[in-house]
């Protein structure tokens, strides 16, 4: 019997992918479990293992095309078999907006939501609806059964068939709907076709931010090098530019002396090699100091909401690493939890898995403050754009030798800059420089982060 | 406006039909003065009206149910006071075969144009023989009409229409309703029978209440405001004949629909709402309905197993909450 196999879904946030690579062809036979293709989601590039054995019957879609999650991407059956209306169905999937959006919807991620997922059904097939919930799926003409409902819940309720209706008449990102509805724009007046999908970048003219048209059409030259603006490239650009949409990115600056720091990793160098395997670098100590920091003054390390500014408890930090033609940001939960020596063996573990298998989304999510050190570099200091949903964002720069002034004395001390990028809506200056005030003290004291 | 407690507002429709009616007669255990009724309802109205038009009776609520009957059909309208809601088991025969059903069996040639006042309901441990809530008893008797309002300006109001209808009225007033205060105009008015009242509007979720049970689903609903639940509060007020329009516009509206009774749940009035409002507004319950009502058990003598077994506000409000 064929079958369709879908854009699968490759982690939490993801809401659609683009078809990297297809590792096997049409006619081509793919055992259970053998990578079929490599998708690219907005955080990286993973191998797809296909869910079942079968004969590539037919591919529907080609490399760098982007599909919704569930939605057809191939067909897999056995050699021969006819699949005459389930072409028929993908295409009408592909090309009518009433049923592409319906399919797309189920499954969508709702911004801050309940997980949901397509109506559960009990072994007879029964849907479980209230009378309310029926009657205003019949007037909409829409199938009960097709509205996903909350799982914990023990019917679809009217709500449920109104937010799904919502979602599927206009497609939009989850950031555009936070947009939209922070800054009261109807989705419908963004401007797009009916079926496309909006982005936030959609919204900039209702929101009133003055956008740079990016399609400005300039004669290329033949020794010009074209890099395609595709998967992570277009993420990268779209999300930051969303992100200096979105806060009030302010930045303050901080010189740390790093002579303890310099003797501490001396000392304990040699020990986390035996024990950990890792050689332990100034970046991991910094990371520690900045988990200890924000341990002692969590204000810094929180998510703004229209409703509410959520100070969180955990302290998941981002490090952003670049990887070839793009940056990606894994996340090393419970930063203040791990030894000095865990957590750079948490960051080695994870600087190799970007440079091998590429990293999976969920170890790129639940960050709640981002280190971005460009020290290797030689740079004297910079400054980052913060990693939404995040309320600020630290920047490091090189270790250098500088001249300071000690009591009155000018000495020579290897001496950092350090940037903090914050979003003013979230929090003051004051609370960003008395954040950068207690990492100083704490990294030019490093040993307070063994109490 | 004078603001006045729930009994005066029943003695003054009584005085005010009096005055206007010389046939309204008045009698029951202890009603004339100087003692004025167990609840203090009647006091002043046998110095009025003298002790032919306001009577005491024997201990006997066969008699006193059975002689309204006989005024009634010689051409009186009598105002019958049963004491307590409890003992009309000793009278039921006298209401509900003769009363109810007299118009009827006469082929409308002799008519019962009786209201029998009585009260209900716990609160004071009045304990199981002198707290119960019958009004679903009483509404399952075709022939009469069951009013039960909750507050000075409704029990005025309605004891005025209940004593000009020509056919016999259950006017259920509460034990803890009567000393409460509340606004009621100075000049003359009445109510119809068979109109309810939205005594609070709302969006989320219907209660519908009636008697000691309104002030409680108000408190309640003040609370779930809080929590972004907005209720819609309805005193029935009369519950035969129903409000049934008022009812279902208001479901139509919110979707949900939760009913607070102080009786019993088994078979009490909340069943019968519940059903007719799946009935008429089928497509319109995004929710089970919801009763909150007393345990199916005698009330309790004791104060804190009265308030277990008898409904509260915080019954309603974590009621109403678990709909959502």
């Amino acid at each position: 019997m064929a079958n369709y196999i879908n854009m699968p879904r490759l982690g939490l946030t993801m809401t659609e992918g683009v078809i990297s690579k297809w590792v096997k062809g049409e006619g081509e036979y793919v055992e259970k479990g053998e990578t079929l293709a490599e998708i690219e989601s907005d955080k990286s590039v993973v191998p797809f293992d296909s869910p079942e054995s079968g004969t590539i019957l037919k591919l529907l879609a080609a490399e760098m095309d982007t599909r919704d999650i569930y939605e057809p991407i191939a067909i897999i059956g056995e050699k021969g078999e006819n699949i005459d209306d389930l072409e028929v169905g993908a295409a009408s999937a592909g090309t009518e907006p009433g049923a592409q959006e319906e399919k797309e919807s189920v499954g969508q991620v709702r911004p801050g939501g309940a997980e949901k997922a397509p109506a559960t059904r009990s072994a007879s097939g029964r849907i479980f609806a209230s009378p309310s919930a029926r009657r205003v799926a019949k007037e909409n003409g829409i199938n009960i059964g097709d509205v996903p409902m909350a799982q914990e819940k023990p019917r679809i309720t009217k709500q449920d068939v109104l937010d799904y209706l919502q979602e599927s008449r206009v497609k939009a990102t989850p950031l555009a709907k936070k947009i939209a509805a922070e800054n009261n724009i109807d989705l419908k007046s963004a401007g797009k076709a009916a079926g496309e999908r909006i982005y936030s970048t959609d919204l900039q003219a209702a929101t009133q931010v003055t956008a740079q048209t990016v399609d400005s059409v300039q004669a290329v030259d033949d020794e010009d090098t074209l890099i395609p603006v595709k998967g992570m490239r277009k993420v990268i650009a779209t999300r930051m530019k969303e992100s200096l949409d979105i806060a009030a990115h302010l930045t303050t600056v901080i010189d740390v002396d790093m002579t303890k720091i310099i003797e501490l990793r001396k000392s304990v160098m040699d020990k986390i090699l035996d024990r950990y395997g890792v050689k332990i670098s100034y970046n991991d100590i910094i990371l520690k100091c900045v988990a200890a920091a924000i341990a002692e003054y969590p204000r810094v390390n929180c998510e703004f909401t229209a409703k509410e500014i959520i100070v969180k408890k955990k302290i998941n930090l981002g490090m952003a690493v670049a990887n070839g033609e793009g940056l990606v940001v894994p996340v090393i939960k419970g930063a203040d939890k791990l030894s000095l020596g865990q957590l750079a063996s948490e960051s080695k573990r994870l600087t190799n898995k970007v440079k091998d298998t590429g990293l999976a989304p969920d170890d790129m999510s639940g960050g709640t403050f981002t280190v971005s050190n460009m020290g290797m570099y030689g740079i004297t200091s910079f400054t980052s754009i913060i990693n939404q949903p995040e309320s600020a964002i630290l920047s490091v720069g090189g270790l250098q030798k500088r001249p300071v002034v000690i009591d009155d004395e000018l000495v020579i001390r290897p001496m950092m800059t350090l940037t903090v990028s914050y979003d003013h809506r979230a929090m003051d200056g004051s609370m960003s420089a008395i954040f950068l005030k207690t990492l100083k003290e704490i990294m030019e004291d490093p040993y307070r982060i063994m109490i | 406006m004078k603001k006045i407690t729930y009994r005066d507002a029943i003695r003054e429709a009584m005085q005010e039909e009096m005055r206007a009616d010389e046939k309204v007669i008045v009698f029951g255990e202890d009603v004339a003065d100087p003692f004025g009724g167990s609840f203090k309802v009647t006091k002043g109205l046998s110095t009025e009206f003298g002790t032919d038009r306001v009577r005491n009776t024997p201990i006997s609520e066969a008699v006193i149910a059975g002689a309204a009957v006989g005024a009634a059909i010689a051409g009186y309208r009598p105002v019958p006071e049963i004491m307590y809601m409890d003992f009309t088991g000793c009278c039921f025969d006298a209401i509900v075969n003769q009363a109810a059903k007299i118009r009827y069996m006469s082929g409308g040639q002799v008519q019962a144009p009786i209201t029998f006042r009585t009260q209900q309901g716990a609160g004071r441990s009045s304990a199981a023989q002198h707290a119960q809530s019958w009004e679903a008893i009483y509404a399952h008797i075709p022939g009469l009409k069951i009013v039960i309002p909750s507050t000075p300006y409704d029990v005025k109001g309605l004891l005025k229409t209940s004593i000009r209808d020509n056919d016999p009225v259950m006017f259920i007033e509460h034990k803890m309703l009567y000393g409460i205060k509340g606004e009621v105009p100075e000049e003359e008015y009445t109510i119809p029978l068979g109109q309810a009242k939205i005594v609070k509007e709302g969006t989320d979720v219907t209660i519908l209440a009636y008697s000691r049970m309104v002030q409680m689903a108000l408190d309640a609903a003040k609370r779930l405001e809080a929590d972004g639940i907005s209720a819609e509060v309805i005193d029935l007020r009369t519950i035969v004949p129903l409000d049934k329009e008022t009812i279902i516009k208001s479901l139509k509206k919110t979707e949900r629909l939760a009913i607070a009774q102080e009786a019993v749940e088994r078979c009490g009035f909340a069943a019968e709402l519940a059903t007719f409002a799946m009935e008429e507004a089928f497509d319109y319950l995004d929710a089970p309905i919801k009763r909150i009502a007393a345990k199916n058990t005698p009330v309790a003598f004791a104060p804190a197993l009265e308030d277990f077994i008898i409904p509260n506000t915080d019954d309603i409000y974590n009621g109403v909450k678990s709909m959502f």
